[in-house]
């Protein structure tokens, strides 16, 4: 600046424009310079001869401000006759990049147009929103990350509430089955009971008989085994065994059950020693089930070992 | 009031002429839809537009995202492609076009155009682009006139330029020299853009390639070329005329990217010049 050709005081208009504190050019409609200043000369390290009348000032950004310029700076001066603090990136003739704000107002003078142009250097500026922009990226990393995560969790409980939903169905299923069994099942067992009840007391000869024995005691057991899958699928629903209790005489209890079980296995001796007094509280068929279950084990025992002694109590 | 041409369920109940802020004027047989290009919106047409008032319908409307459009409407996915956009065209044009339509689209808004007619062949009569380019990255022998890494360095202008959005491009801050018919309407919209859409639709565009499908383009169509042009170089010019069958290639005497605005009657002439030897 050292250079300047204004060789009058401070305030001389000349003067003021080569040396301002900040960059000033003249450009046409086109962008080609026809004036530019000391200050901005400077800043780019161009000599004024290399700039007027043969450089545009969009020559001299970046490739992204050179767009920008045609998108959006062109169009702005054609509408709306200026524009203020854009900021872009000038290149100096080193290749370094400069940040730099700009102002520009169209004018129309004599018939053709000018834009008149401010350039301010904007280092500071630049840096800080350099760092803004850093900043924000990762903010935006984390919110992704953070969102990844959330949509990871929601799919996993969409999961896990379709297996829920699964299990429910699969329960609802088994409890329907049970319904079909307990109630569809039972009916015909019972008609076929009564039936043979019947049959029993209208005078039926000795093959008759073993058939109708043979009828009874499968009805008997069908009866159980259903009895016995109303309480696996109870089981494995999770809704447990059911249990009526009942005061109920033991004694008496354990008698009904060893009559039946006496004529299930013939072959083995069963005794019933009674100690104590026998009323009590407990479920009836749960006990005849238990007792049901405790001798068929023993009687199986027995088969294999004869003549040994197995005691229950 | 028939449904929309494409994808017309998508976000039901919005009011596309609301949405896409969508103007219509004149009175004629045919109609013209304006499409704005990339970074401003439809004022980019106040001296070519209202000149096709007495003969023709006259449409023009903002991209979703730009200038006064409902940004809400603005879905990263539908708008990801310039597809979604061309969707939007087809709606625009079944509510408010009348007659034969003439899509005049400027910059990314030729492909837009394109890309609708190739949906809804036989929609459009003609086409006029300005400034088109159906690629704009080098790529092997093609000339688009930008490596990858210049559509970053435009990312990063765009991310330091807020625009009207912080509303400090607004002349008033300069005194609006000589442009006493502006109004403040216009001054606040214009090149409005919500920073994160405008990055987004940068890349959209400059992203973008539909080489592919120019060769598929049979509707008459005039392509508006400028000699100096950053975004869309002659180079890009002469390729699209090879390219489309049935296309005629008018270079304007014009620096910049927007010969509607700079060099608008030369641009008239071109396009008047185009619009008669339709008729014939």
């Amino acid at each position: 600046m050292e250079g300047s050709s204004a060789a009058a005081g401070p305030s001389d208009a000349g003067a003021l424009y080569n040396e301002a504190p900040c960059g000033l050019l003249v450009t046409a409609d086109n962008g080609l310079i026809q004036r530019v200043n000391q200050t901005f000369c400077t800043w780019v390290g161009r000599e004024p001869a290399e700039l007027v009348g043969r450089c545009k000032l969009q020559d001299l950004l970046t490739m992204g401000g050179r767009i920008f310029h045609q998108t959006h700076w062109g169009p702005l001066m054609q509408i709306q006759g200026s524009v203020s603090e854009v900021k872009l990136d000038v290149v100096h003739k080193d290749g370094r990049k400069l940040p730099t704000v700009w102002n520009a107002v169209r004018r129309v003078h004599g018939g053709s147009a000018v834009h008149e142009v401010a350039v301010f250097i904007a280092e500071d500026r630049g840096k800080y929103e350099h760092e803004l922009v850093l900043a924000r990226r990762r903010a935006e990393e984390l919110l992704a990350k953070e969102q990844e995560t959330q949509q990871a969790l929601r799919a996993a409980q969409a999961e896990r509430d379709r297996q829920q939903a699964l299990a429910e169905d699969r329960a609802l299923f088994a409890e329907q089955m049970m319904a079909i069994v307990s109630h569809d099942l039972r009916n015909p067992l019972s008609v076929i009971r009564m039936s043979a009840h019947i049959l029993a007391r209208s005078g039926l000869n000795p093959k008759q008989e073993m058939a109708l024995a043979r009828l009874v005691s499968s009805n008997a057991r069908a009866t159980r085994l259903i009895a016995d899958l109303l309480d696996f699928s109870r089981g494995r629903i999770g809704t447990g065994l059911e249990v009526e209790v009942a005061d109920i005489d033991f004694h008496a209890l354990v008698d009904e059950a060893l009559a039946d079980l006496r004529v299930a296995f013939p072959d083995t001796t069963i005794e019933h020693r009674r100690v104590g007094a026998g009323v009590c509280r407990g479920s009836a068929d749960r006990l005849i089930q238990l007792i049901g279950n405790l001798v068929a084990l023993v009687a199986a025992l027995v088969a294999d070992r004869a003549g040994h002694q197995f005691g229950a109590a | 009031m028939p449904s929309g041409a494409a994808d017309g369920g998508w976000r039901v109940g919005v009011d596309v002429l609301k949405r896409n802020n969508v103007h219509v004027s004149g009175n004629g047989p045919a109609t013209m839809v304006f499409a704005h290009g990339f970074g401003c919106d439809q004022h980019m047409w106040r001296l070519m537009a209202p000149n096709y008032e007495d003969r023709y319908r006259v449409v023009i409307y903002d991209l979703v995202g730009s200038g006064l459009s409902d940004l809400a409407c603005y879905d990263k996915a539908r708008h990801g492609t310039l597809q979604g956009h061309a969707d939007d065209v087809l709606e625009i044009v079944e509510r408010s076009a009348q007659g034969p339509v003439i899509f005049v689209g400027h910059s990314v808004s030729a492909m837009i155009g394109m890309l609708a007619d190739l949906k809804a062949p036989g929609k459009f009569a003609a086409q006029v682009m300005i400034g088109p380019s159906p690629c704009y990255i080098n790529d092997g022998d093609y000339v688009g006139g930008f490596e990858r890494g210049d559509i970053d360095s435009l990312l990063e202008t765009l991310e330091s330029n807020y625009l009207g959005w912080s509303s400090s491009m607004a002349p008033a801050i300069m005194g609006a020299p000589g442009q006493p018919e502006l109004s403040v309407e216009l001054t606040n919209s214009f090149c409005r853009t919500d920073p994160e859409i405008a990055k987004h639709f940068a890349r959209v565009t400059f992203l973008s390639d539909n080489r592919a499908d120019l060769s598929r383009l049979q509707t008459p169509t005039l392509i508006l070329q400028c000699t100096d042009d950053l975004i869309a170089p002659q180079a890009v010019g002469d390729y699209m005329k090879r390219t489309i069958p049935n296309a005629t290639l008018r270079l304007i005497e014009n620096t910049g990217h927007c010969p509607h605005l700079s060099a608008p009657s030369a641009s008239r002439a071109a396009v008047d010049e185009f619009l008669g030897g339709l008729a014939h």
